[in-house]
């Protein structure tokens, strides 16, 4: 595609140079007065529109296959290209200047390329500028206009992350222009220490009076002083306000993602979701803090040296000005460029360390099969994939360095060689044109350092745009209830209840259960692997959504209790009890931590597990994690069924709780449990073991999803062959 | 410390009546200027004097020291005169300025090196450090090796660099210059050098930092390979004392911290010394008094940045492990996930998560402080030596000894070569504030696993037999308590099943590990097959013994990566036969229809029962001779625990079953019965029955219970 319109272009050139050498060839010809009767500003006019009318008919001739945006883009160079010198020059006219070069020599070489050079510059500037400015004044005027449209709605949602970010440093608002304000100070002394710097050298050259030198090393000293000590303040400022920028960013992502759907979690690896939280954000806050003072910093200075500019020769200065969005384009360009490659980047990272981090947690795992090469293995592709990206990167790095160096530098020389024809043709004087290209180059090297930040800047925050997806997310929640009853029966009914974890039909869990668990009473759910015992309790603790029928606690729909009180209310011991690396204290007081220690006493007691503490070396301060105190699969349970315990719930749920207690501790754990239950409270039992589930009240059986039979024990012998045969399978 | 300087004042003084010595000695002699060949002569006897009486005075700790001055003392005039001299003039006396300005010029460059970079130069307190330091940034060159090339290359990017940057602003001069005579002869032809040494800047510094950016990354993926590597190779406990986030943090954070200092600090302090020699050699020969002033510049700088680069490490370190804590307290909350929802404990996590930020804020707020407030120290500082040196100046120029313009294009190159020197001190400071970084980095890379090495036993048959001999074995974490196995001696016979039984907390699970090798036993051995453990080969050992865990663990990916996690050559059918042999319909069926899905993390896709089913798939299908099944079939239902049990007897290889429910044992062949680390009863079920001891009361016990 690019190929072809290359060659389009290429056509038109050639079009346009014939046209041109025409045209020429007829106003100088001898017989001038024959084809060209007319005042020369007639004939520039009606040269300019033949060839403006062969250009357009060249055009048409190849426009079939074009797009209309592209199409008119092509009608609008070409008429920028024949038409602005015509303008100008009557402009010119009118105002009663002199044009009589451009008007005889319109259709020389060096017109012609000035005219190419006229049309690509207004090319940049409506593609880059123009264009999206009137997209948004559209849409500002439309939204005027119709101030509820719904199409406006998508719009919104692709906010960039930069101007999320800026909403986090709203608050600060007043902090960031304080120090705005010192840093405009401080450079602006410091742009002043360099005039000081000349009156020192001219008392040098001129052998002036010693109290001049006095004079001006004084003021000297106290600017740069000043501006030291401005630029101490303003950064302390920035600093601060920075940090807490971090600090909020950081502990809202994390908030964020804590608030996901647990659908969210099996699908994200955890290892993935820390990489974001800590490594992106560091990533981002650092880069931002160090470039965005930079940034600042060098913009103002930037604007100094143009008031200086501006004051030398505000022609220049214009000129200068008006080059200024052009070569913005590259560094717009090149940040584009970065960012998508750091946002791989990020990725690359976030996957290589969810390696790791499984590796390592799996330690044991790896160990005892010995795949320490295989799991290495694994790494090295991460890390080779990493280093692909980081290749491109440099490479990336490299070329936009060079070519954002070579436009300042292009400015430079070009102001040089253009200052140089001023001064041939004497429009300017030199000692003018030499002050101000002194300025001109302070003033390109100020902004070949923006032009370095800018794109550091964005693709900072453009590489941590996952962030900001997490920040943006909306849990696939139902919204919160408020229920929160003085007093709970805990009555549970599952209404044919369905669900499957994947949205494909073929994995359907649950297949319309309907259930009761009826208050203080003891309710068993027994049945074979994956017949959906613990999808029940899942679905319980609301940890997913039904798909259908629902669930009601004491006749009220689940969704409509509060958070917070459902789980005082309902507590889980499920069958991979996760403790946290924290002591035992903290790991049973988890979720209420102002509990008194008599009553975790008391829980601990009731789950067999008080003796076992005080029996470790630093009792119920032990570390209970993977650190510290090698605690036994049994001494977890028991701690995590202490743990659900010491809420004195209503409803207490034992999904395979003590699958890996001895049978001595789990007949004592049991006993404790069933016989002196605490505010006699309501509990569904899990096992495997028929031995724990015949002492229930009610027995469920269920298989394949659905519920096969129920009732008591004995009845059960009789009614259900499974349960019959789950028994019989023991007892062997 | 005193002492040195004491030495080196008495050194300064006995240089220049030495010197003065001389000269007037050869002055009588010859009656005139000494000729170069003279002078050197003069001056290595001058040289072998002074060295005599600083190896005669000072304490051998200061000898270094004083002979680096004294090398520099008797060298610098010398050169000094043979560069002036080579422009044809007769060598003269030195006069007392000239004296005064070689002894200044010396003292001041000892006293930079001394302060800057060799780190208290081995005769403080802190030499041991020093040294350290100067070994770690050795190490750490070392790990450029491989890059050798690509560095020489961006060094001459470098180079190139330097030489354009420093001729532009000659013909920038020069172009401007024509501009304000209005003579316009030429000024193309120079305005297309000036443009050709613009573009070489800019292509060579973009070469520059695009290799400088390719050695980081081969850098940092280097040392993130052997770090794992390494890390890998570590005993289990290792993994218990570091959390798997911290750990990572440390590979990933630490590592790239590491090479983006060295990397991008190599780069500044390499350009900005080339420039700053460059810029020294221009003001040298503008004015060597002005000079030396502008020199006085250096010491102060560097003694502030040694300030600063003590506080600096320290919150460096304190920051990178703050970053670790961090990590490891979102993975903690992150990976538990359920259980923190499912006891409402989101808020709390929320909390401690902002506290751990909090921490970091306050570290790196001060840490920025201190940089902030170094920076203001250092731009007064250099403000007065500015200060002072326009003072200087203006009393060398009303005594004539210094024209105008020299001094203006001596104040032009200044300020480049002051921003220069600021740019070598932050980064050698950075660099060497990273040391703490760098030096926890190699102490991973130098840690050795605390455990036995590996011997290289492969027999092709093997009987399985095991035997603990006087096995002792304690948790290091828990080195109080008592330890978990006390001197226990049991033998497991080959192709028998043996089970492993006691009330929970005995030592059965510690007993697996040490077959496993997890741990090594603190006294006594493991023999297999009359070889201790330890002699076989690694993974030789794990394909024969295998073990299926209490909690088993899977590894995200497919369900074929985990049932072959390790195995190269493994193919279905193999694993079919297995699956039906143990009864897991369900999930080969699973398997037959996807057999690359995903198990999620930590297997959450599958069921507790299933997860089993898959540690015992990938167990079996490794054929082993040692099965060991530590409550292997605790979450399954009655139905598929008996077929397991079935195909257990069945495959001839030995059997540790460890259990906590007395009754799936009976049909072992041997049952060993433990408590509290110790190996109460041994025997067949009817001999313990009969024994009627331990085994035997908690066996009545459960039946009791039975209604």
């Amino acid at each position: 595609m690019s190929k072809v319109g290359a060659l389009f272009l290429l056509l038109f050139a050639c079009m346009d140079v014939c046209v041109l050498s025409v045209l020429r060839s007829l106003q100088l010809s001898p017989q001038n007065s024959l084809f060209f009767p007319c005042p020369p500003l007639v004939a520039l006019w009606g040269g300019e529109l033949t060839r403006a009318v062969f250009l357009l008919l060249l055009l048409l001739l190849c426009a079939n296959g074009l797009s209309g945006a592209r199409v008119f883009g092509a009608v609008q160079s070409i008429l920028v290209l024949c038409l602005h010198l015509p303008t100008y020059v009557t402009l010119l006219h009118a105002l009663g200047w002199a044009a009589e070069e451009e008007m005889w020599g319109w259709h020389s070489w060096e017109r012609m390329f000035q005219g190419y050079l006229v049309m690509m510059v207004s090319w940049i500037y409506w593609t880059q500028y123009v264009q999206s400015l009137l997209v948004s004044l559209s849409l500002s005027v439309s939204s005027v206009w119709r101030p509820r449209s719904s199409k406006q709605e998508p719009k919104k949602k692709a906010t960039s992350p930069l101007r999320r970010l800026m909403s986090f440093m709203r608050p600060h608002f007043g902090c960031f222009l304080a120090v705005m304000l010192l840093v405009g100070l401080s450079s602006f002394c410091e742009m002043a220490v360099p005039m000081y710097t000349g009156q020192v050298t001219e008392w040098i050259q001129n052998k002036g009076t010693p109290d001049a030198f006095t004079e001006a090393i004084t003021i000297i000293a106290i600017m740069t002083a000043v501006s030291a000590v401005m630029e101490f303040i303003g950064d302390l400022m920035y600093i601060v306000t920075m940090s807490n920028v971090h600090s909020t960013v950081q502990g809202d992502v994390f908030q964020a993602v804590l608030k996901q759907e647990i659908a969210f979690f099996d699908r994200t690896p955890t290892g993935d979701l820390v990489s974001r939280i800590t490594t992106d954000t560091n990533i981002m806050s650092e880069a931002l803090s160090e470039r965005l003072s930079l940034l600042m910093w060098y913009t103002f200075r930037m604007l100094f040296v143009f008031f200086f500019m501006v004051k030398q020769s505000w022609k220049l200065s214009l000129l200068t000005s008006m080059g200024l969005p052009v070569i913005w384009v590259l560094p717009k360009f090149t940040a584009h460029l970065r960012e998508r490659i750091s946002v791989k980047i990020q990725d690359a990272l976030a996957k290589a360390n969810q390696v790791a981090t499984e590796t390592f947690s799996c330690i044991k795992t790896v160990k005892s099969f010995a795949n320490e090469d295989g799991e290495t293995k694994r790494y090295e592709r991460c890390m080779e994939d990493l280093y692909a990206l980081n290749k491109i990167e440099a490479a990336a790095y490299a070329g936009t360095t060079s070519a954002n160096s070579m436009t300042t530098l292009i400015m430079k020389v070009s102001i040089l060689y253009y200052g140089s024809m001023l001064v041939t043709r004497g429009t300017v004087s030199s000692g003018e044109l030499v002050s101000f290209i002194l300025y001109e180059l302070q003033f390109a090297s100020a902004l070949d350092a923006l032009m370095h930040s800018y794109p550091e800047v964005k693709k900072a925050v453009g590489g941590s745009e996952k962030i900001f997806e997490y920040l943006e997310r909306k849990p696939q929640i139902p919204p919160e209830g408020t229920l929160a009853p003085k007093s709970l029966k805990g009555y549970v009914q599952f209404q044919n209840v369905k669900f499957a974890y994947s949205s494909d039909i073929d994995n359907v869990i649950l297949k319309g259960v309907t259930l009761e668990m009826k208050p203080g009473q003891i309710t068993a759910l027994v049945g074979l692997n994956r017949s959906g015992k613990s999808t029940c309790v899942k679905l319980l603790e609301r940890f997913y959504q039904p798909q259908g029928g629902q669930i009601l606690l004491d006749g009220e729909p689940l969704d409509s209790y509060k958070d917070a009180y459902l789980r005082q209310k309902i507590s889980v011991v499920s069958q991979d009890c996760a403790l946290f690396a924290r002591s035992v204290r903290e790991n049973i007081k988890y979720g209420c931590p102002d509990v008194s220690d008599e009553d975790m006493y008391r829980a601990a007691r009731l789950a067999s597990a008080h003796n076992f503490i005080m029996g470790l070396s630093k009792g119920y301060d032990t570390d209970a994690g993977e650190k510290g105190g090698q605690l036994s699969g049994g001494q977890k349970q028991r701690i995590a069924i202490a743990r659900a315990l010491i809420r004195q719930p209503t409803i207490l749920v034992l999904d395979n709780a003590t699958s890996d207690l001895d049978s001595e501790n789990e007949q004592q754990v049991y006993q404790a449990l069933l016989s002196e239950r605490v505010n006699n409270c309501s509990v569904l039992l899990i096992s495997t073991k028929m031995s724990v589930v015949e002492r229930a009240d009610h027995i469920i059986v269920l298989h394949d999803g659905v519920v096969e039979a129920e009732g008591r024990h004995h009845q059960l012998l009789e009614s259900s062959q499974l349960y019959a045969q789950l028994v019989k399978k023991e007892m062997q | 410390m005193s002492s040195v300087i004491l030495s080196g004042f008495l050194l300064l003084f006995v240089d220049a009546s030495l010197t003065w010595t001389l000269w007037s000695g050869l002055l009588l002699v010859r009656g005139r200027g000494a000729s170069a060949a003279e002078q050197w002569a003069a001056a290595a006897l001058k040289w072998a004097l002074l060295d005599v009486m600083t190896r005669a005075v000072a304490p051998k700790k200061e000898q270094v020291v004083l002979r680096r001055l004294c090398a520099l003392l008797v060298l610098l005039p010398c050169l000094l005169r043979s560069g002036s001299g080579l422009g044809g003039d007769p060598v003269t006396a030195p006069g007392l300025a000239g004296q005064l300005q070689v002894s200044l010029c010396s003292a001041l460059s000892c006293l930079f090196w001394e302060t800057a970079f060799s780190g208290g130069g081995g005769f403080t307190e802190e030499g041991k450090v020093a040294l350290d330091t100067r070994r770690l940034l050795a190490r750490l060159l070392q790990q450029f090796r491989p890059d050798f090339l690509l560095l020489t290359a961006a060094c001459g990017f470098i180079i190139l660099t330097v030489a354009c940057d420093t001729l532009i602003p000659l013909f920038q001069g020069t172009v401007i210059d024509m501009l304000r005579g209005g003579t316009l002869d030429g000024f193309y032809t120079t305005l297309g050098i000036l443009a050709c040494f613009f573009v070489g800047s800019c292509i060579f510094s973009g070469l520059r930092s695009g290799s400088f950016n390719i050695t980081h990354a081969r850098l940092n993926k280097r040392l993130r390979m052997s770090v794992f590597r390494t890390v890998l190779s570590q005993e289990v406990l290792f993994f218990q004392e570091n959390q798997p986030a911290s750990l990572c943090s440390r590979l990933e954070s630490d590592v790239h911290q590491l090479g983006l200092t060295v990397s991008l600090n190599f780069n500044a302090v390499l350009r900005s010394s080339i420039k700053t020699l460059l810029m020294l050699v221009a003001m040298l020969y503008q004015s060597r008094p002005l000079t030396a002033l502008a020199c006085v510049e250096i010491p102060v700088l560097a003694a502030l940045q040694r300030q600063q680069v003590r506080y600096h490490k320290e919150l460096k370190e304190q920051k990178q492990d703050s970053l670790a804590r961090l990590k490891e307290l979102s993975h903690q909350s992150l990976g538990g996930i359920r259980t923190v929802r499912s006891f409402h404990g989101q808020s709390d996590e929320a909390q401690r998560f902002h506290r751990e930020l909090q921490r970091l804020q306050e570290i790196r707020i001060r840490a920025r402080r201190h940089k902030t407030f170094f920076t203001l120290l250092r731009r007064l500082g250099s403000l007065v030596t500015k200060m002072v040196m326009l003072l200087a100046a203006r009393s060398l120029m009303s005594g004539g000894q210094l024209s105008g313009g020299t001094l203006l294009t001596f104040l032009l190159y200044r300020k480049p070569m002051s921003h220069n020197l600021k740019e070598i001190f932050v980064c050698s400071g950075d660099t060497l504030a990273t040391l703490g970084i760098i030096s926890k980095v190699f102490s991973y890379l130098d840690r050795s696993p605390k455990r036995r090495a590996d011997g290289h036993l492969a027999p092709d048959a093997l009987r399985g037999e095991i035997v603990f001999q006087n096995v002792t074995f304690g948790y290091p974490s828990t080195a109080g308590d008592e330890p978990a196995l006390k001197d226990v001696s049991m033998v497991l016979e080959a192709g028998k099943v043996t089970a492993l039984v006691g009330p929970s907390g005995s030592g059965k699970t510690s007993c697996v590990g040490l077959l496993k090798r997890l741990y090594d036993p603190q006294r006594g051995d493991i023999l297999l097959d009359g070889q201790p453990l330890h002699a076989y080969d690694n993974a030789y050992l794990h394909r024969k013994v295998v073990s299926v865990p209490q909690n088993p663990v899977l590894m995200r990916g497919s369900l074929r990566y985990n049932v072959e996690y390790g195995l190269e050559d493994c193919d279905f059918r193999q694993v079919r036969e297995v699956a039906t042999k143990i009864k897991a319909d369900r999930l080969l069926a699973k398997m037959e229809a996807d057999y690359d899905a995903d198990v999620g993390e930590g297997g959450a896709h599958l069921s507790e029962g299933d997860k089993q089913s898959v540690a015992l798939l990938r167990a079996l299908v490794r054929q082993p001779r040692v099965l060991l099944l530590d409550e292997a079939t605790s979450q399954m239902d009655a139905h598929t625990q008996h077929a397991v049990l079935e195909e257990v007897v069945r495959c001839g290889c030995t059997v540790l079953m460890v259990a906590h429910r007395l009754r799936s044992v009976e049909r072992a062949d041997r049952v060993i019965f433990m408590e509290n680390g110790v190996v109460m009863e041994e025997g067949t079920h009817a001999q313990l029955m009969a024994m009627e001891g331990r085994y035997q009361g908690l066996r009545q016990e459960l039946s009791d219970q039975r209604p």
